[in-house]
């Protein structure tokens, strides 16, 4: 079985390339005149199963600096510092990590990003089949908002408005593999946005029939994302057809189809309805419904709830959240998330924690 | 000499009739004159937006806007302050001609464009008292597409006219607009909601003319029902500016 050593993310050479160049780059220009920005957050989480508190502070800082009108570079870093209590023991763990960096170099018609980043390919909420690229952080409060960056190069091509063909080559985030990928967008298409990818390399989770399986995949997809109906309903829908090249895997499809719309009242309702098959022979496919709500409540502050139900299954979990904006760019942000009808074999178990969390953030 | 008098009598009351039919203007033509404080095809603009809750609490927010008059309408917002919400730019592209229009919203923290639905335009722009379509009021605003109008009352200094709304997209019941004659310029516009009841009242002020153009300085928004309001301030403005089409594109605001 291929693919089962976890790569040594120090030894990715990209990304020490990545860095140096914009260490040199920082050194070589005046670091005055980059704009800088940042959170400062600290986080306090009870996990009702595991019975333990955990307090979490974190400084981001965003550094950002034009080096000519085509050139410029982008830095995230994260400091964390975790503390966790359970009955008698303490644990703390200390990580910095940065999250993105890359290089912009625009010419005439293609602009490049070469560096550790983000991908946001695919229309729907959250869950994006299409993302070959960022796997979803597990260890995140909600795993499925917070993708992990990967190293790689990025070129998009735009020949007008109308039209984006974008070229993909990363690492993959855990295995020592090159992933590649091509996608084209057509944009203003009666109203809407179309796009069709072709992928190749290896899946971006791990398939549960070896330990550290990843195994190699040809995928194709299509979205799209517009408006209907004189009320200007947003209606987005993603198609992934994945063939994997390995005899004990199945070929499987995924499909998203959602609605989102915004309200006079300021009241935002999304729905979206994920079916996703699963390769190994014998799985059951997965079926997930996902609706979400926020609104602004007080002039300033804001709720949201967020329900995904394992339909298959019969399991839900609720994300209910309230952020308070205590003064200019000062938040403090409480809320929760609950299992109902608690089914161990579902997805929405081993990806979710119950948990309840109270956090404040300044942003700078 | 009687005929030469009474000619020349009756040649004055004819011209005079004309002159002051040409002074009585209905209500379409008023707010035609209003749009025509505005010549320019396009802009930037720098504002100020305060915003203040019912008790008094305030947040600031500033922000860039350009736009270019085309066959397709092109505006762009990008926030520049405060912090967390900084590089949120916001793209519109509007093509009456096909009665087509595409939203675009770029937010740092996706590091992506992504299309919006046009619903987006219902609720208040960033968490104020305003509308998207309040904000083109500041940007220049096509009335006639919007309203009919007519005249309720007219003074020496001020022309009140009653709004029927014909845009379907706008939710107000009917409206109101007290129109300057000096400058031809609305100071005050109240909206009504379904059952009659007063939901908001914009008052502009700080009158400028810039060129060609006529505009003011200041916009307040208040939400009678609510008990909150917006100030909108005209930090800098340019009128008629070179601006690149390049900026009115997704490419542009991948790019922040």
């Amino acid at each position: 079985m291929k693919n089962i050593i976890p790569k040594n993310k120090l030894n990715n050479l990209l990304s020490i390339a990545v860095l140096t160049l914009i260490l040199s780059l920082i050194l070589t220009f005046n670091l005055e005149a980059a704009s800088s920005s940042g959170e400062l957050s600290t986080m306090v989480i009870y996990e009702q199963e595991l019975e333990q508190w955990q307090d979490q502070s974190r400084l981001e800082l965003d550094l950002q600096q034009d080096l000519s009108s085509d050139l410029n570079y982008y830095l995230k870093g994260a400091l964390t510092l975790e503390s966790y209590y359970q009955q008698d023991q303490k644990e703390r763990d200390f990580e910095f990590e940065v999250k993105e960096a890359y290089l912009n170099y625009y010419t005439d018609k293609i602009d490049w990003r070469l560096g550790r980043q983000n991908f946001s390919w695919g229309s729907s909420y959250n869950i994006n089949p299409l993302n070959y690229f960022n796997p979803i952080d597990q260890g995140a409060v909600d795993p499925f908002q917070s993708r992990k960056a990967v190293d790689g190069i990025r070129a998009a091509y735009y020949p007008n408005f109308e039209w984006q063909l974008t070229g993909v080559i990363t690492e993959h985030a855990e295995i020592d593999e090159l992933q590649s990928a091509v996608q084209l967008i057509r944009r203003r298409w009666q109203g809407y946005d179309l796009a069709a990818s072709v992928f190749s390399g290896n899946s971006l989770q791990s398939v549960p029939v070896g330990r550290n399986f990843y195994p190699e995949v040809n995928k194709i997809g299509f979205d799209f994302k517009g408006d209907f109906s004189s009320k200007n309903i947003g209606l987005f829908s993603e198609f992934v057809y994945s063939d994997y090249q390995n005899s004990r895997l199945k070929n499987t499809n995924e499909l998203i189809i959602g609605l989102d719309y915004k309200f006079e009242n300021n009241l935002y309702l999304l729905g979206q309805y994920y079916y996703q098959e699963l390769a190994p022979v014998q799985s059951e496919a997965n079926q997930l419904l996902i609706l979400r709500a926020e609104k602004p409540f007080g002039y300033f502050h804001n709720w949201e709830l967020n329900l995904i139900s394992d339909l298959k299954k019969g399991m839900s979990v609720v994300r209910p959240e309230i952020i308070f904006s205590l003064n200019e760019g000062l938040d403090l942000e409480t809320g929760a998330v609950i299992k109902l009808n608690q089914k161990r074999k579902s997805r929405l178990n081993q990806l979710n924690q119950e948990l309840i969390y109270l956090s404040l953030s300044k942003y700078f | 000499m009687f005929k030469k008098i009474t000619v020349f009598f009756l040649i004055l009351f004819f011209f005079s009739l004309q002159f002051s039919l040409a002074q009585e203007l209905d209500g379409d033509q008023v707010l035609k004159k209003v749009e025509a404080s505005r010549q320019s095809k396009s802009h930037q603009m720098k504002m100020k937006m305060e915003l203040y809750s019912s008790s008094g609490e305030m947040r600031s927010r500033e922000l860039n806007n350009y736009r270019l008059e085309g066959e397709i309408e092109r505006s762009l917002m990008q926030f520049t302050e405060p912090a967390d919400i900084s590089g949120t730019s916001f793209l519109l592209l509007d093509d009456q001609a096909n009665n087509q229009e595409d939203m675009y919203l770029y937010l740092p923290a996706l590091g992506s464009v992504r299309k919006i639905s046009g619903s987006q335009k219902n609720g208040n722009f960033a968490g104020s008292d305003l509308t998207y379509n309040d904000l083109s009021i500041f940007s220049g605003a096509n009335f006639r597409d919007n309203y009919q109008a007519e005249i309720i009352s007219e003074t020496e200094k001020i022309i009140e006219l009653h709004l029927k709304i014909t845009d379907p997209d706008i939710d107000y019941s009917y409206g109101k607009m007290w129109v300057r004659k000096d400058l031809w310029l609305a100071e005050k516009i109240e909206y009504y909601d379904q059952q009659e009841e007063l939901i908001k009242v914009i008052t502009l002020s700080n009158f400028d003319k810039i060129d060609a153009n006529r505009l003011a300085r200041r916009i307040e928004v208040e939400n009678v029902k609510r008990g909150s309001r917006t100030i909108l301030k005209l930090v800098e403005v340019d009128f008629d500016p070179e601006l690149d089409p390049g900026i009115f594109t997704t490419r542009y605001l991948q790019r922040q």
